[in-house]
């Protein structure tokens, strides 16, 4: 698929979301998950030290994906939280992946090239914390779904919550009060996984 | 926490978040009355809101990011585990052997079970592969295979697989990777280089036969259990390159190009030819971490951009400091070479040192020409021979390819030990950070060690004084640190800080002069760290009274900072400023307002919030003035000064009572002495926090205060003051003492102001004898006690001696001041009152006329002092008869003084009756109503 006809169907998907078809996101979903994965992959073809703004990788695809021209904040808003949750899913993917490696019983393979060394033990304790907040995350989202949306925006997808705002379409005081409370529950969720 | 509970929940945290504390206070005790559960929660979730804050303020990028760049290759190679058993090209995996930038490498076998050689296959990310390079791999390969050498890995095959997967199989060595090996078997540095000698021979064969291997590293280099060396990877790095304009041009070649930042030579980063001198440059890195254990340059955490800006810019850490430092390392380090570490610090330093700068050397024509050069020049040091490099010459620094990177100079070196704790911090910059890291490190724990007392009295429970343990620790540090002359000085500076803290300038001398002398020496350190000493040696000569010796370091000292850091850097500021101050307490008036002015500007400049060192300099500027007469200009820079160390200190603090002694001086000088009074008391009450009750500090402010009280006219308390004032210093000096003069003499003055005139005149004449020991006979304070004396003598009808004191005061004025100095005027003032008093009106009244003019020269027309004058004057011209001054210019007088003084004191009410004699509402007299009061 060429990337203009993902662009469009993309579109033509945010519109079905936003006609209220139940089966638009889930169509939606993968697609979107795919592309982050394939940049955020791209982006690390190069030597390290790599850096990967998974962030800006959500801004970038909304812009490729949907376009500029495409104001209408109800599509932004519905990309933007789909993405955050792709962005969501990719991360987690992976960090998955690098715990499974670490229990995986394998010998650890002889490191070859110094300069990765470094990066090792960063990257189990990152893996662990982000699984830790993606159980919370889980969790959360059994008390409210509106907050957990909030925190995929904010911690997944990167925005600032002034535009957050302005992509939900409230006022800054409101998110940033929103966001108080979702921190302040997500930490109290952390703080209870084993 | 289910989402009913939350839901009532939100309600009320909505309203108490938007509340503040007070509000917040009263919602709650409403709730807790009506729903205490909630309450309750609501509490739970306050508390956790503050714990919270902060979490999750940056996005997951900063976690996330080295986890996808680590799993990244699973997309492309796919998983390691599923390539076990898989066949690639004619080879079957059997196991990963490890994993790089580059990709992974496997240990397989010949699937058609055609070879029973096992070979390390690499398998190389597909990106690297995807644009034409596997076609240039192919006409390479040719050469590549034929490299065939002991100490060369061989290069056997190389293809793309049907899955599409690139891969490169070569001769699998056993081994270890060079520095590791080195590491576990303690090989010492002969051992070191002698196994650096095979890598030198594999590149050099390699160059003969026109392979440049461009991608040398330690990773790169095996051993096996026999000891033998084994290049890898052998011109694999050229093939890989991708074909210019195929990159965007965004990307740095770093990113773009297949080398490892840490070992890549500065062309390579820079894109430039790459040539056998990019391999010699490698093995230079490679050279260097087998000896020291780190490479030269600090990476992590860069940016590709800056990268490239240290590594073709920045010169590398000194080969033997990178080995020192830190400590615990260093320790490892060493043992790891078989010495001690300072024997291989001895080691590296020097030629070792000459043959690793020669190698990095940022231009390829500078390096060694070929890396058989560099083997032979290695050689040489194993041999003990001279070589052939040469140390860096000034030129070359100079030239401009190589941007002498120079981090930030060391200001003065101030160690700070609180005893109590035995925690010391240090205060200073890292000028070369490597070097000063060592040092501080190896300090560090001397300094520690120093304070642990292994005394077996300290067991049994003994005090030791802080006296001691200091001059133990001088003594260790003499002994202990003498083959360590750059660590010795920084210890002997830090005890010798710690005496000064302790007010013993006589002991931290000797200590700052051989840290002095140390640096100086062929050993010692740079200009700037003689500097540093020599800011401590002038220090403490000028505290123990040696101007002349103190202005010479100050001097040398500012010169050096400034033709090192220029003009305009803190550190010359803060020389430039100690050099006026010194340069004031030595008269010299104008060079002191230069230098001051000069060290303010830059200060104010970088310090806008002020700055301890900056006050002093601004009260310094101001004693100049007040020196100068511009007592105005004078008070404004006190009081900046003040203020800035209030904010800096809090009250208690004793660089605020400096500032209040020299702003209660200028205000006692400008005639203000209501204020000064205000000042001095505040001074007094700080002091008495700071030091106790008895300390000099004290006797001085007492006296200060006690004086000031004189003038305003309080005497009975002055009394009392000044009495303190006196036995604090008997206390301190004993009763002999030369300080006790000034005690005497203003005890005098509150005495006679009090009518107490026989006592006065005893203290007086007592006060005189000693300021004429210490000051000797011409000495202006000197007069002002004679002054005194005569006054009372005077008031006493002892009119002979009187006048012969006071005539004594007026000539050595004359002889020393100018004709408009106040001094001179208290001198004539005394001598025209003295005269008076003995009814010589006629030669007393040109005398008096020239003591106001003067003073109203000075002080201007409303100072109490010029008002003094005329009063003298008024009532002397009454006592010849003359015409009065006019009642109103008297009555304003008289509210002038009223203003100053107070409308009791007795210089006032003199003024009321002689506005009222002029006036008409009393008969002249010729007795003033106002008692013995002098008030001069």
């Amino acid at each position: 698929m060429t990337e203009n006809s993902v662009q469009h169907e993309i579109t033509g998907l945010l519109s079905a979301l936003r006609r209220g078809e139940a089966t638009a996101m889930d169509r939606l979903m993968p697609l979107v998950y795919a592309d982050l994965r394939r940049r955020a992959h791209l982006q690390l073809r190069r030597m390290p030290p790599a850096t990967l703004s998974t962030t800006g990788l959500v801004h970038e695809a909304y812009l490729r994906l949907v376009g500029s021209e495409n104001t209408d904040w109800e599509d932004r808003n519905h990309f933007f939280a789909v993405a955050s949750k792709a962005m969501r899913s990719v991360v987690v993917d992976y960090a998955r992946k690098c715990f499974a490696l670490k229990r995986g019983g394998l010998a650890r393979p002889v490191e070859l090239d110094e300069s990765f060394d470094e990066g090792l033990l960063r990257v189990e304790e990152n893996a662990a914390e982000i699984l830790a907040i993606h159980q919370a995350l889980d969790r959360l989202c059994e008390i409210d779904v509106r907050l957990t949306a909030l925190v995929e925006l904010r911690f997944f997808g990167g925005l600032s919550l002034a535009e957050i705002a302005e992509v939900l379409g409230l006022s800054e005081t409101t998110v940033k009060r929103d966001w108080t409370k979702a921190r302040t529950l997500l930490f109290g969720l952390l703080g209870e996984t084993t | 926490m289910n989402p009913d509970v939350w839901k009532r929940l939100e309600e009320v945290v909505d309203q108490a978040l938007a509340l503040d504390a007070a509000d917040r206070r009263a919602l709650l005790e409403r709730l807790g009355a009506e729903d205490p559960e909630l309450c309750r929660r609501l509490e739970a979730f306050l508390a956790a809101e503050v714990a919270a804050r902060g979490f999750l303020d940056e996005p997951v990028d900063e976690r996330a990011a080295p986890l996808l760049h680590a799993m990244g290759d699973d997309e492309d190679g796919g998983d390691a585990l599923r390539l076990e058993g898989q066949t690639v090209g004619p080879y079957r995996v059997l196991r990963e052997l490890g994993r790089g930038g580059m990709g992974a490498v496997f240990l397989a076998e010949r699937a058609d079970g055609q070879f029973e050689q096992r070979v390390a296959l690499k398998l190389v990310r597909r990106s690297f592969a995807a644009d034409g390079s596997l076609a240039r791999f192919r006409a390479e390969r040719q050469i590549l295979a034929r490299l065939e050498h002991p100490h060369i890995a061989r290069l056997l095959d190389g293809g793309v697989s049907e899955s599409g997967q690139p891969y490169f199989a070569m001769e699998h060595v056993e081994g270890a990777p060079l520095v590791r090996y080195c590491d576990e078997a303690g090989l010492s540095i002969a051992g070191r280089l002698r196994l650096f000698l095979q890598v030198c021979e594999a590149v050099e064969y390699a160059h003969r036969n026109l392979v440049v291997h461009r991608d040398l590293k330690p990773s790169n280099i095996l051993v096996t259990s026999e000891g033998q060396a084994k290049l890898l990877d052998f011109g694999i790095a050229k093939v890989l390159e991708p074909e210019a304009g195929n990159d965007s041009p965004t990307v740095t070649l770093l990113e773009a190009r297949a080398m490892t930042p840490q070992y890549a030579a500065p062309e390579q980063l820079l894109g430039k030819p790459v040539t056998t001198a990019t391999d010699v440059y490698s093995l230079g890195v490679v050279l260097y971490e087998l000896l020291s254990g780190r490479p030269p340059y600090r990476l992590q955490g860069l940016t590709p951009a800056e990268i490239e800006r240290v590594v073709t810019g920045r010169e590398p850490d000194l080969l033997s400091s990178a080995a020192g430092a830190p400590v615990s390392s260093a320790a490892t380090i060493a043992r790891a070479r078989g010495v001690g570490v300072e024997r291989l610090m001895r080691l590296l330093r020097g030629d070792l040192d000459n043959v690793v700068r020669m190698a990095l050397r940022k231009e390829p024509e500078r390096r060694y020409a070929s890396a058989s050069a560099l083997a032979d020049d290695v050689r040489r040091v194993l041999d003990g021979l001279p070589i052939a490099a040469r140390p860096d010459t000034f030129a070359y620094r100079a030239s401009k390819f190589v941007r002498r990177h120079t981090l930030a100079v060391a200001g003065a070196t101030l160690l700070v030990i609180s005893l109590l704790g035995g925690v010391i911090g240090t205060s200073w910059q890292a000028r070369e950070a490597l070097r000063q890291a060592r040092k501080a490190e190896e300090v560090k724990r001397f300094a520690f060690g120093l304070f642990e007392v292994a005394d077996p009295d300290i067991a049994k429970g003994k005090e030791i004084s802080a006296r001691q343990l200091l001059e133990r620790a001088a003594q260790r540090i003499r002994t202990e640190l003498s083959d360590q002359p750059d660590v010795e000085a920084e210890m002997l500076l830090f005890v010798g800080n710690v005496y000064h803290r302790l007010g013993m300038e006589r002991e931290s001398l000797p200590l700052f002069e051989s840290a002095l002398e140390l640096r100086r020496g062929p050993l010692g350190g740079d200009a700037l760290e003689v500097a540093e000493a020599e800011l401590a040696v002038a220090g403490a000569r000028f505290r123990l009274g040696e101007l002349e010796a103190a202005e010479k370091l100050y001097e040398s000292a500012f010169e050096r900072r400034r033709r090192r850091l220029g003009e305009d850097h803190a550190d010359t500021a803060t020389a430039r400023g100690l050099l006026g101050r010194i340069r004031l307490e030595r008269d010299d008036l104008a060079g002191a307002e230069n230098l001051l002015r000069g060290a303010i500007a830059s200060q104010e400049r970088r310090l806008p919030a002020g700055h301890a060192d900056l006050a002093a300099n601004i009260g310094a500027l101001g004693r100049v003035l007040q020196t100068k007469g511009d007592l105005d200009g004078a008070e404004r820079l006190y009081r900046q000064a003040l203020a800035m160390r209030r904010r800096l200190f809090g009250e208690q603090h004793t660089s605020v009572s400096e500032g209040l002694l020299n702003l209660a001086g200028v205000m006692n000088d400008k005639g203000d002495v209501r204020g000064a009074e205000v000042q001095y008391r505040q001074l007094l009450a700080n002091d008495r926090r700071l030091f106790g009750a008895t300390h000099e500090a004290i006797a001085t402010d007492l006296n200060n205060l006690g004086a000031t009280l004189v003038v305003s006219g309080s005497c009975g308390e002055a009394k009392v003051v000044l009495q303190e004032s006196l036995d604090v210093r008997r206390r301190l000096y004993g009763a002999d003492s030369p300080q006790v003069a000034v005690a005497f003499h203003n005890l005098a003055r509150a005495l006679h102001c009090l009518g107490d005139v026989h006592a006065a005149e005893a203290l007086s004449r007592e006060a005189l004898a000693r300021a004429v020991a210490m000051l000797g006979e011409h000495h202006p304070n000197v007069d002002r006690v004679r002054e005194e004396l005569a006054r009372i003598l005077a008031d006493q009808g002892k009119a002979a001696e009187a006048e012969k004191l006071a005539r004594q005061a007026v000539a050595t004025s004359r002889q020393q001041q100018p004709a408009d100095h106040p001094w001179l005027g208290d001198a004539l003032l005394t001598l025209g009152r003295v005269l008076a008093a003995a009814r010589r009106d006629a030669e007393a009244e040109p005398l008096l006329q020239e003591a106001t003019a003067i003073f109203e020269k000075r002080f201007g027309a409303r100072d109490w002092r010029t008002i003094e004058g005329r009063l003298e004057l008024e009532e002397c011209r009454a006592a010849l008869g003359r015409q009065p001054t006019s009642g109103a210019a008297l009555a304003a007088d008289y509210r002038s003084l009223v203003d100053a003084l107070g409308p009791q004191h007795p210089l006032a009410l003199r003024a009321k009756h002689a506005a009222e004699v002029s006036a008409g509402r009393r008969p002249r007299s010729a007795v003033s109503p106002a008692g013995p009061g002098d008030l001069g």
